[in-house]
């Protein structure tokens, strides 16, 4: 095999990856960002302002990391707080929909990053593995499918687009394949994350199966799913769960990085691990970490499996013809974003200029009113919201937008809504200075096209030719950084292969986003004990009352000797839970949230006199157990 | 009926005209106004940026002062913005002042304006909300330039998106069509004024108009009505103001070992004069013209002579700042005509082929507002003028009103000097070792100038004698019109509509402020101000108590002074050391001029009473070793003073009765550190 050849096929393996993975990729990522600011909004104000258990000043004054960034050290009160989950929202947003998506991209990840950035002390990997994640996708084009920006620039690309030229087929989506130093450092990451926490479950009950039987017993993330499993599933399902992990774990690096099979071989690796996450989603609550190592899969997926998913995709029984009113130049803006949308090329688009394509009974009258859709192979009509709800449904996912419009009673309103649209289409094109039924569009306006732009001067041609090198040389460097860090994080790794002396601004480059590598997860072994805390207050009319597992977890009851079953905490809660009893540096804070009880009931009867906090341990059961045992617990904080 | 419609109909004339006339005395301002008015706002803004960087590690870092954590922990107002609370170390305040400069520096120019006066508040808020314990109220006018001056078209007129603007709409191809001087000026028209040829392109009408030079006659209002104490009844305040030897500059020094009873008078009488004439002179509808001319001079003066005796930051840079505000069109006409009587004219020849040449002469005559150069290419040589057009390949020839000509930098230089304040750059090209450079930069150019054309992507052509890449002789350059759907142009409306909304709620904000804060103020137009009027008051620091040297002078000065003792036994005093002139004062008087800044006295004066700060004073006092380097420096005790005394009367020159009050010890039984 010559090099040239060699060159070819090594880069089509690990360099090269498809736009619509891409594309789909950046829609997972964007609703996990969105799921995860969500899931935040309702500890908005325990979390995010200085009413809570984690003020900005406590973290600035003793920062876990001694840099660290957040825009939420701005915010003290919770309205401050909710003004920047709102601007994180529309960023979010703006990323998942694919609108000027690098922009949206780069300030999404620094949202995020102030997300989880501002509460370090109820965090955990999740939080790093979106980090990792927004970073290498920095460096590919992850709006050029499945995005507003595609749609604005293909119709940028045919401004003089004409009825004739969309009656034969819509400008073919952009197919190519992306090339970059980057979807090889997304490849070794995910293969690192899993090989990494594979190699460091070396434990007994990793070994001898009991890990997973472990896991279920840590009463603060287990969920209900799971403890129906723990207290009803023989022990041999959780011992087939836990070498079923490793499994997946191990084989996950080989599925991802071999070149023999590559393009079903990391099918077969994104199918499994969403699997493995999915399970461990089910079983325990481990915030958003599970749903972010989701959101790596999407990028392996190859041209293969677009090509099959392709394949699988009926056309024929819901492909559709329609008739639409070509003089409206609303409805003409409309038919060609439409037309872009239109993946499967499923519509064909008619104008009724076009008399001799008219189906029978149908006279140009009633395209003045309403556009028609027809079903070629039934001769099935439809008009109006019924007519768009039958374009909707063509279009990928379309059914989901679809259904909607064929309920009765949201039926009636679009088509009143379409009725209104239709009669004053002439004056909406006219606001808009598109063409309106003889009246000339705005000059310059013609067709939705914009003023052209400057012609590119060959300074402009020179530095975009540019781009890619420096994209390139930003993603060596990242591959460089993040291999560092890996190398140092992670204790499996040898001696001799740690980069331990990094330059500082290596480590600052680390730091500042809060993308540790260090993947461990229940490593080197599951947690064999659990642990709570709660907090025994007096009330100022002698009521002992819990005032932090009031919030939150499920069991708020006083006093416990054990770790009650199943506390149903949020991430946040749980590791904040984990953490508190040995962080002095917030137990003024924790102590001034608890004597803000009142404040929160809005009882002046509330008011604490005095409180014990208290952090409860057990030993979760053996395999053949039924019950924890050696309960005990010691006090951390008490007031006065 | 009849009697009543004529009334009706009398009634909305009179209404009408009352709207006339009070929107073309109090809510518009002339556009050229605005530019000046935006070069001096980040001016301004920049002279603030610059005074804070030699205290960026005191007052900007975890390891200074004021750390971000003690300010939010205690914070001095509940609702406060800066995005300086990110950073806690030194070069993460450095990157923020760094972003702030560049903002500055693109209002200047005029580069971005739209977003960048919406940037530049942000960036002032920050840099002022961080510490503000160290504010005064200086800090708060500059806040209010700032964020009132948001809202007028900063951009319209002297800054690069007009020279921009004006270079898309029209693109000239010859020389010949340079010479259109009305049609060039026609193309600064914003994108609404071609709707409407005829409408005065230097007329804005906004609220913002009036709320600028309202602010500014609030301020001097209050200062003057306030000052009703008897030091500036008697006519001894500029005596006593000298005496603060914490702010006093080396001239006030020197003036109050001269300063007589009568001079104090005259000096005091006339800072008040001057402040309450202010308000009259600058709101005053009746010979708007005289009137507004003379409230610039005052303004400029009395600030002149503040900033000359006393040091209070920037509060005269600003406010001195506020004056193009007050310029209308009539002085703009007059400047024009002292512009008009320069009997300078120059003629520039330059080479045809050349295309970056060709934009920068484009260039050219947009700045040449007085349209004292005219330009001739090579292709449109006058038989009659002898250069050859080899001389034209090297060089750009000027010839002046004499005959005389330049060439390469010098021919520069004289371009530059025909430009408005053109002197001010020209000047560097005349110094010989820069003249030098200069020409040899200009050679360099010269030789490479049909490579960078291309790179430009403008016309270039090498070869002597070939075809001039702009002909003799080509159809006139016309505008190219931006059209808007309509809906666009609504939206256009919208925006302006909710601008000028917020505009009023700033107004009522300031004006419930003002009312509400200063003590001169009867009762009964005092009330509760509503949580929003406290949000936007806060937030934006639009403080509005005028009460500088009120009601009276101050007549005793205070400082601060640490005596520290070392671990090898040194009397040291870290604050003092980086607070002003005199290292080690001592406690046992206020030492002649201190030369504090503005953030060190205001500090000095705050600290003591501020228990919540001192924790963060002492740490920083403890790392004293840090900064010097020296183990041995390491404090073992020391002890923190307030020092008072009070400030020699009229015709003494010696302070008395010393005192001295230890606010901070360390060790002390109830702390460590």
């Amino acid at each position: 095999m010559n090099r040239a050849v060699l060159a070819g096929r090594l880069r089509r393996t690990y360099l090269q990856i498809d736009l619509r993975s891409l594309a789909l990729g950046r829609i997972v990522l964007g609703l996990v960002l969105i799921g995860d600011l969500v899931r935040r909004v309702p500890y908005l104000r325990d979390f995010y302002s200085n009413l809570g258990l984690i003020p900005n000043h406590t973290v600035l004054w003793r920062p876990p990391f001694p840099r660290i960034f957040s825009v939420f050290f701005m915010a003290s009160l919770p309205e401050e707080a909710a003004l920047w989950f709102f601007v994180a929202f529309v960023c979010f947003f703006c990323f998942l929909v694919g609108y000027r998506t690098r922009l949206f991209q780069l300030l999404s990840f620094a949202m995020t990053t102030s997300l989880h950035n501002r509460i370090l002390g109820a965090e955990n990997w999740g939080g790093v593995a979106i980090g990792v994640l927004m970073i290498w996708t920095a460096f590919l084009p992850l709006g050029r499918r499945f995005s507003i920006d595609a749609i604005r620039a293909s119709l940028r690309a045919r401004r003089d687009e004409t009825p004739a030229d969309l009656a034969a087929g819509a400008p073919p989506p952009d197919e190519r394949q992306t090339t970059s130093l980057a979807a090889l450092g997304l490849l070794l990451q995910i293969a690192a994350i899993y090989w990494l926490n594979f190699v460091h479950k070396s434990g007994p009950t990793w070994r001898d199966g009991s890990a997973v039987h472990y896991v279920l017993w840590q009463e603060r993330i287990v969920t209900w799913v799971g403890l129906q499993v723990r207290m009803n599933a023989p022990y041999a399902v959780t011992k087939l769960l836990t070498e079923g992990t490793l499994v997946i774990e191990a084989a996950a690096a080989f599925l991802v990085l071999t070149p023999i099979f590559w393009r079903w071989t990391r099918f077969v690796a994104a199918l499994l691990l969403v699997g493995l996450h999915s399970g461990i989603a089910l079983l325990v609550n481990l915030g958003i970490f599970s749903f972010a190592m989701m959101a790596f899969q999407p990028f392996l997926l190859t041209d293969a499996q677009w090509t099959l998913f392709s394949r699988l995709v009926p056309r024929r029984g819901r492909s559709r013809t329609v008739f639409y009113d070509v003089d409206c130049g609303i409805c003409w803006a409309v038919v060609r974003v439409l037309a872009r949308m239109d993946v499967h090329r499923r519509l064909r688009w008619v104008p009724n200029s076009d008399l001799s394509a008219l189906p029978a009974g149908v006279d140009s009258e009633l395209l003045d009113r309403t556009m028609l859709v027809l079903d070629p192979v039934t001769d099935r009509r439809w008009t109006r919201a019924a007519a768009f709800a039958e374009i909707f449904g063509a279009l990928p996912l379309g059914r989901l937008w679809a259904w909607p419009m064929r309920l009765p009673g949201v039926r009636t309103l679009a088509d009143r809504a379409y009725d209104r649209f239709a009669r004053n289409r002439t004056t909406i094109s006219g606001w808009f200075g598109l063409a309106a039924c003889g009246v000339k569009p705005v000059a310059g306006i013609a067709s939705g096209a914009t003023a052209s732009t400057d012609p590119v001067t060959p300074l402009r041609a020179w530095f975009r030719k540019q781009t890619p090198f420096l994209r390139e040389f930003g993603a060596a460097v990242v591959l460089v950084v993040l291999t560092a860090e890996i190398s140092v994080a992670n204790p499996a790794v040898p001696r001799e292969l740690r980069f331990e002396h990094r330059p500082e601004w290596m480590v600052a480059a680390v730091m500042y986003p809060h993308i540790f590598e260090g993947w461990s997860l229940f490593s080197p072994d599951a947690p064999l004990t659990d642990e709570t805390i709660y907090v025994d207050a007096v009330t100022r009319d002698g009521r002992h009352v819990d005032p932090y597992n009031e919030v939150g977890s499920r069991v708020a009851d006083i006093p416990i000797d054990r770790v009650p079953v199943r506390l149903g905490h949020s991430s946040f809660w749980c590791d904040y839970t984990l953490r508190i009893p040995d962080a002095g540096v917030f137990h003024q804070a924790f102590l001034e949230w608890i004597l803000r009880y009142p404040d929160r009931t809005g009882n002046p009867n509330d008011t604490i006199t005095k409180f014990d906090a208290y952090v409860v341990e057990q030993q979760s059961p053996k395999p053949d157990e039924l019950e924890p045992t050696n309960p005990h617990q010691r006090r951390f904080l008490q007031w006065p | 009926m009849a009697m009543t419609g004529e009334m009706t109909g009398g009634r909305f004339q009179r209404w009408a005209a009352f709207r006339r006339w009070f929107v073309e005395k109090y809510l518009t301002i002339d556009a050229r106004s605005v530019g000046l008015g935006r070069v001096s706002v980040a001016i301004v803004l920049l002279i603030d940026l610059a005074r804070r960087i030699p205290v960026i590690d005191l007052f900007y870092t975890n390891d200074g002062l004021l750390p971000n954590h003690t300010l939010l922990w205690r914070p001095p107002t509940q609702w406060m913005f800066s995005f300086f609370f990110l950073a806690s170390l030194r070069e993460e305040a450095i990157l923020g002042f760094l972003v702030c400069g560049f903002v500055y520096l693109a209002l200047l120019v005029g580069w971005r304006t739209t977003l960048m006066r919406f940037l530049a508040p942000i960036c002032l808020v920050s840099l002022h909300a961080r510490v503000t314990l160290v504010e005064n109220g200086g800090d708060w006018m500059l806040c209010e330039l700032i964020i009132w001056s948001a809202f007028l078209p900063l951009g319209r007129r002297f800054s690069v998106d007009a020279l921009r603007a004006s270079l898309r709409r029209r693109r000239e191809t010859t020389a010949a069509q340079l010479a259109d001087r009305a049609a060039m000026r026609a193309t600064a028209r914003p994108d609404d004024s071609l709707v409407d040829p005829t409408a005065d392109v230097n007329r804005v009408v906004t609220l913002a108009a009036f709320t600028i030079i309202l602010q500014l006659a609030i301020s001097y209002f209050f200062n003057a009505i306030q000052k009703g104490g008897p030091t500036w009844r008697q006519g001894t305040a500029v005596h006593y103001v000298l005496y603060q030897n914490r702010m006093v500059t080396w001239f006030g020094v020197w003036m109050r070992g001269h300063m007589t009873p009568t001079l104090s008078r005259v000096l005091s009488y006339a800072a008040l004069t001057t402040e309450g004439l202010l308000p009259l002179l600058i709101l005053s509808p009746i010979r708007r013209t005289w009137t507004r001319r003379a409230a610039v001079v005052a303004v400029i003066g009395l600030h002149i002579g503040f900033q000359t005796f006393i040091n209070l930051g920037v509060f005269s840079w600003t406010m001195i700042g506020y004056t193009p505000f007050l310029l209308t069109a009539s002085e703009w006409t007059l400047f024009a005509r002292i512009a008009a009587r320069s009997r300078r004219r120059l003629t520039l020849y330059f080479d045809a082929g050349c295309g970056v040449c060709f934009q920068i002469v484009r260039v050219l005559a947009r700045l040449d507002v007085f349209e004292r150069i005219q330009f001739v290419s090579s292709a449109e040589l006058p038989p009659s003028i002898d250069l050859s057009p080899e001389l034209l390949g090297r060089t750009i020839v000027v010839v002046d009103e004499k005959g005389r000509r330049t060439t390469r930098a010098d021919a520069v230089a004289q371009l530059l000097r025909a430009l408005p304040l053109g002197f001010l750059w020209a000047w560097p090209l005349r110094v010989p070792g820069l003249r030098g450079l200069a020409n040899l930069g200009y050679d360099l150019g010269a030789r490479r100038r049909q490579t960078i054309s291309y790179w430009l992507g403008f016309a270039a052509c090498s070869a002597p004698g070939a075809e001039p890449a702009i002909p003799a002789t080509t159809p006139a350059a016309a505008p190219v019109l931006r059209s808007r759907a309509p809906v666009f142009a609504w939206l256009g409306r919208m925006v302006a509509i909710l601008r000028e909304g917020f505009v009023l709620a700033m107004l009522i904000t300031i004006v419930n402020e003002a009312l509400f804060i200063n003590q001169a103020v009867p009762k009964f137009l005092k009330f509760e101000e509503p949580g929003w009027v406290k949000r936007l008051v806060a937030y934006p620091r639009f403080i509005q108590a005028w009460s500088m040297f009120a009601s009276d002078a101050p007549m005793s000065d205070e400082s601060v002074v640490v005596e520290a003792i070392t671990a090898d036994g040194q009397r040291v005093d870290p604050y003092s050391e980086v607070a002003g002139r005199i290292p080690d004062p001592g406690i046992d008087e206020i030492p002649s001029r201190l030369d504090n800044d503005s953030f060190f006295f205001n500090y000095s004066v705050r600290i003591p009473d501020q228990a919540v700060y001192h924790q963060a004073f002492l740490e920083w006092i403890l790392r004293y070793p840090l900064r010097t380097g020296h183990p041995g420096d390491r404090i073992v005790r020391f002890d923190a003073y307030k020092i008072e005394n009070d400030s020699p009367p009229p015709g003494e020159t010696s302070s008395r009765n010393v005192r001295k009050q230890v606010f901070l010890s360390y060790p002390s039984k109830n702390r460590e550190p």
